[in-house]
């Protein structure tokens, strides 16, 4: 070997070592493997199926004798991660073989599968929320947030219904998905078929197709939508033999710009400097691209703070963008939550028009700056959920110190300088206030757990002293998460607002950048 | 004999640094060394009982690995240049050496065509030669030699080149 093949060794010798998690987590998921690999070889075992419903009769007979009201009507088959079951209020943590009667809750830490009483399977994804409920005829699973895909048994005497804040699915027996976020639901029929109900609108779905009641969701393909269930293999299998060539996809058409102009910039442009900044005007607002929506609390606050609104002109989206921030400013999220690319091209000056300026609203131009990434970028992304050490927003002990008030959302530029007293002032709904806390505050992500449906009133100062606050939003250590979260901003939150912070470990979605390249030509 | 499913933990961590070695020269990316790896085990798992022995089990190991990233690149499904701040800090095990001059071989060697990639750090990093990177990859121990020569004489060829250039990292925030 001559010195250079040394210097190669040596270099390729230079790597970094796995992460501590790394095994644990393979052996978590050979383990996982290992259980839904056993419950898929017993499943077509009908007369193993009728033991266990004779068992079931048994179990149920038992219960309503100690009980007199629960009713056994499933059981927790696998709990792949903290589980819990709410029943009258009380949350425990369930395991597999627990029971789970009318009127229990179950929520998923990690992945979790539900046996009903008729042999049918609900696979619950991560942090997924179901309840369940009697129907007049059946039994209803009332999902309250998260995805399942259900495997439905044959209804021999009966109906089994899915319902989401905004759709009702009566079923058969088929397979299928329902996806509930807060923009609205989805669902998605890998075999079989299911009517939907949205409100007095009713629809039949087939295999391959998929419905979403708000027109501003994102439709994914239906293989990427069931990619993080254990049977994945078997459902896309289902679908390949149910839907060969279907993709229908039952949604209004996608939202384009009019015009869109795409300029690429000298990186040594002055990006930093506030009337280059991107920036997006609808008749409800305008939103920035160095931040998440309704922060206006950059680095660039002040200087925000005296364009006009002029600066954009209404139903356009202007200035300089690096396609990270324009993928945040896409889908709504901070733009840490934007996985880095080794392919992201350069910054362009954008100059685009909305077909509808004077009535078109952010969420629309958001719609057409999604387009625009696909149209013009390549743009290909899909999502992850992880769990990352943060902090949890509660109520304190001694209860909330501000009110609740009307209107829209509005918050404040931060008036004093990044490294100071830090003054978080405007109508927040908790959600949007647990979000800039972690943006600018705490450096790692904060989840609202305090229940509090409506926008409040909140002004709260906290000084970061030596610790510095602004222009956060990194993953961030989880000792920094855990010094910064349990003193300094928990500490004003407590005495200013009656919150506190405690630290957890929270579900964080990360928007995954698969492709993207050069945009196009004009 | 078959390796049994109580061996799987103790297989996992033995091996998972060579693995996560492979696939992180391979990609440049934790990230995705963190999947490959993943899913390399998760594949010896569901065939531990045709893996007849702990020697059989490391060449099995490797050539998924090996297969594996390479029908990753295919896919589509990573890139191959990374961004600076997207690598770790590497560690300090050879003082001496120059780090311009390890990450720009390290970004060069990414920067391969794929198979010639894999068969430069199955050579340098694995210590392997031609006729198990042969075996490792089902082609001729002659075809590795002529990949190898290739690979090395453009390494030769960009390595002076690329240290003198200055690199420009992306505009972040």
């Amino acid at each position: 070997m001559d010195r250079f093949e040394n210097n190669l060794r040596d270099a390729l010798l230079r790597r970094p070592s796995p992460p501590a998690h790394l095994a644990d987590k393979v052996v978590a998921r050979a383990a996982t493997l290992k259980r839904f690999s056993a419950l898929e070889k017993r499943r077509p075992i009908r007369w193993l199926m009728a033991a266990a419903a004779v068992l079931l009769v048994a179990v149920v007979s038992i219960v309503i004798f100690e009980r007199g009201v629960n009713r056994t009507h499933a059981a927790l088959e696998i709990a792949d991660g903290p589980t819990y079951l709410v029943t009258g209020g009380a949350s425990r943590i369930a395991q597999a073989g627990t029971s789970i009667g009318i009127g229990d809750t179950v929520r998923s830490g990690g992945g979790a599968m539900l046996r009903l009483a008729d042999g049918s399977l609900v696979e619950l994804r991560s942090h997924s929320e179901v309840a369940l409920q009697a129907a007049s005829d059946g039994m209803l699973l009332q999902l309250n947030g998260g995805s399942i895909i259900v495997t439905a048994a044959k209804q021999r005497n009966g109906h089994l219904y899915v319902r989401t804040k905004d759709v009702a699915v009566s079923v058969v027996g088929t397979v299928f998905l329902v996806n509930a976020e807060e923009a609205g639901s989805r669902v998605a029929v890998i075999q079989g078929e299911v009517q939907v109900q949205e409100g007095t609108k009713s629809e039949k779905l087939r295999p391959g197709q998929q419905v979403a009641t708000n027109p501003l969701m994102e439709i994914h393909p239906l293989t990427e939508e069931i990619s993080w269930s254990h049977r994945a293999s078997s459902h896309v299998a289902l679908l390949e033999q149910s839907a060969p060539a279907s993709s229908g996809v039952a949604v209004p058409a996608r939202l384009q710009f009019e015009v869109v102009s795409l300029r690429p910039v000298p990186q040594t442009a002055t990006f930093g400097s506030a009337e280059r900044l991107f920036r997006c005007r609808g008749v409800d607002g305008i939103f920035h691209a160095t931040t998440g929506d309704l922060f206006n609390l950059s680095f660039l606050a002040s200087e925000l703070a005296t364009l006009p609104a002029s600066a954009v002109p209404l139903g356009r989206c202007v200035g300089l963008v690096h396609p990270g921030q324009l993928v945040a400013q896409a889908y709504g999220v901070l733009t840490n939550r934007v996985s880095n690319s080794s392919t992201w091209p350069d910054i362009y000056q954008i100059e685009a028009k909305a077909p509808n300026p004077s009535t078109v609203t952010k969420a629309e131009l958001r719609q057409m700056l999604q387009s625009l990434l696909a149209d013009r970028y390549a743009f290909r992304m899909h999502r992850e959920i992880a769990e990352v050490q943060g902090c949890i927003l509660v109520i304190a002990k001694n209860g909330p110190k501000f009110k609740e008030t009307s209107g829209d959302e509005e918050i404040q530029p931060r008036p004093t300088a990044p490294t100071g007293p830090m003054t978080f002032t405007g109508k927040f709904r908790m959600k949007t206030f647990a979000d800039s806390l972690c943006f600018f505050a705490c450096r790692v992500p904060v989840v609202d757990r305090t229940g509090l449906p409506g926008i409040y009133d909140l002004t709260v100062t906290i000084n970061f002293g030596g610790l510095g606050g602004g222009g956060g939003g990194n993953r961030g250590g989880a000792g920094e998460g855990d010094s910064i979260c349990s003193s300094t901003v928990s500490d004003a939150l407590q005495d200013q607002l009656g919150l506190r912070l405690d630290r957890a470990k929270v579900p964080v979605e990360y928007l995954v950048v698969d492709h993207i390249e050069k945009p196009s030509e004009n | 004999m078959a390796i049994k499913d109580d061996e799987f933990e103790s297989l996992v961590r033995e091996h998972e640094a060579m693995l996560y070695g492979i696939a992180f020269n391979f990609f440049l990316s934790t990230s995705i060394a963190e999947d490959v790896v993943q899913e390399v085990f998760l594949q010896c798992f569901e065939n531990l009982k045709n893996i007849e022995s702990p020697a059989h089990l490391k060449a099995w190991l490797r050539r998924a690995a090996a297969h594996r990233c390479i029908d990753v690149v295919r896919s589509g499904k990573a890139q191959k240049e990374v961004q600076m701040d997207e690598l770790p800090d590497m560690p300090d095990t050879a003082p001496e050496s120059d780090p311009l001059l390890t990450e720009r071989l390290q970004r060069l060697v990414a920067s391969l065509p794929e198979k010639q990639r894999m068969i430069v750090i199955l050579r340098y990093a694995e210590d392997m030669d031609s006729d198990e990177i042969g075996k490792t990859l089902d082609m001729p121990a002659s075809t590795v030699r002529t990949h190898l020569q290739r690979a090395l004489a453009v390494l030769r060829e960009k390595a002076p080149r690329a240290l003198g250039e200055e690199h420009h990292g992306p505009i972040r925030k």
